[in-house]
């Protein structure tokens, strides 16, 4: 699995993951949540697109990290245009706990928006 | 029929997973159905190599006309996943502060397939996961 960061409206973290998220691969996933909650990141958005596979402990790690930010009064936004992969979160009802969009773009905008009604 | 045996090892769970994407093309299964039995025997494997305590694990498939089977052995101790308790609906629609993540692997090994069978013959367990194919169109 290849992990990419990059930033969204020059603010927001955005981890591009590529490849099998899997048993073997979910540390370097973990791994980058915690970096991100480390720099007092807790509003980012995942994009799981290009993702050719995921399993219940990649949605483990997902969810892990999402009640991690939520602790911090944080949000993990997933982006998914993938049916394959956005089937795996309908079968086990995940599409009711995260916010998943078909673009990093609407859900960039949506954090915008949320920091607007907070400033 | 084509098999492999690996050893029970995370590593084998990517030698798993290549055989079981073969056997899905090979066996002319559309991609959400070779995605779903490929997800059913993945969490399944890691199950085993996880927890089995056994050191070899063979996985084998059988591609008929009317559809694919990919069946798991090991000889670890029993483990029926059906006996196993599925999370609920209840369970499912939990929000984040209630929710067991727990559970999931089996609930999408057991649900994702067409159908799913256990069998312990003698010291080994028998996991068979199968796929129907789509009906062919008909001819125009």
């Amino acid at each position: 699995m290849k992990i990419e960061r990059a930033t969204l409206l020059d603010t927001i973290p955005v981890l591009r993951l590529s490849g099998e998220l899997d048993l073997s691969t979910v540390p370097e996933l973990r791994r980058a949540i915690r970096g991100l909650i480390e720099e007092t990141q807790v509003n980012f958005v995942i994009n799981l697109t290009n993702l050719d596979f995921i399993d219940s402990s990649g949605l483990g790690v997902l969810v892990g990290g999402l009640a991690r930010v939520r602790e911090k009064q944080g949000e993990i936004k997933l982006v998914c245009a993938n049916r394959r992969i956005l089937r795996v979160f309908e079968m086990t009802r995940l599409t009711q706990l995260f916010e998943i969009y078909d673009a990093e773009e609407a859900a960039a905008r949506d954090f915008a928006a949320r920091r607007g009604e907070a400033a | 029929m084509s098999a492999l045996t690996l050893p029970a090892t995370l590593d084998a769970l990517e030698d798993i997973g290549q055989f079981v994407k073969e056997t899905a093309v090979s066996g002319g299964l559309d991609t959400g159905a070779a995605y779903r039995l490929r997800l059913a025997v993945d969490e399944m494997a890691t199950n085993i190599v996880s927890y089995g305590g056994v050191a070899e694990i063979v996985i084998a498939a059988t591609v008929t006309a009317r559809d694919v089977t990919v069946t798991l052995v090991d000889n670890g101790v029993a483990f029926d996943p059906r006996r196993q308790a599925l999370p609920s609906e209840a369970a499912l629609a939990a929000p984040l502060e209630e929710r067991d993540i727990g559970g999931l692997g089996i609930f999408l090994a057991l649900t994702g397939v067409d159908r799913y069978d256990y069998a312990r013959e003698g010291e080994t367990n028998r996991n068979v996961f199968t796929m129907r194919k789509a009906p062919a169109a008909p001819p125009t």
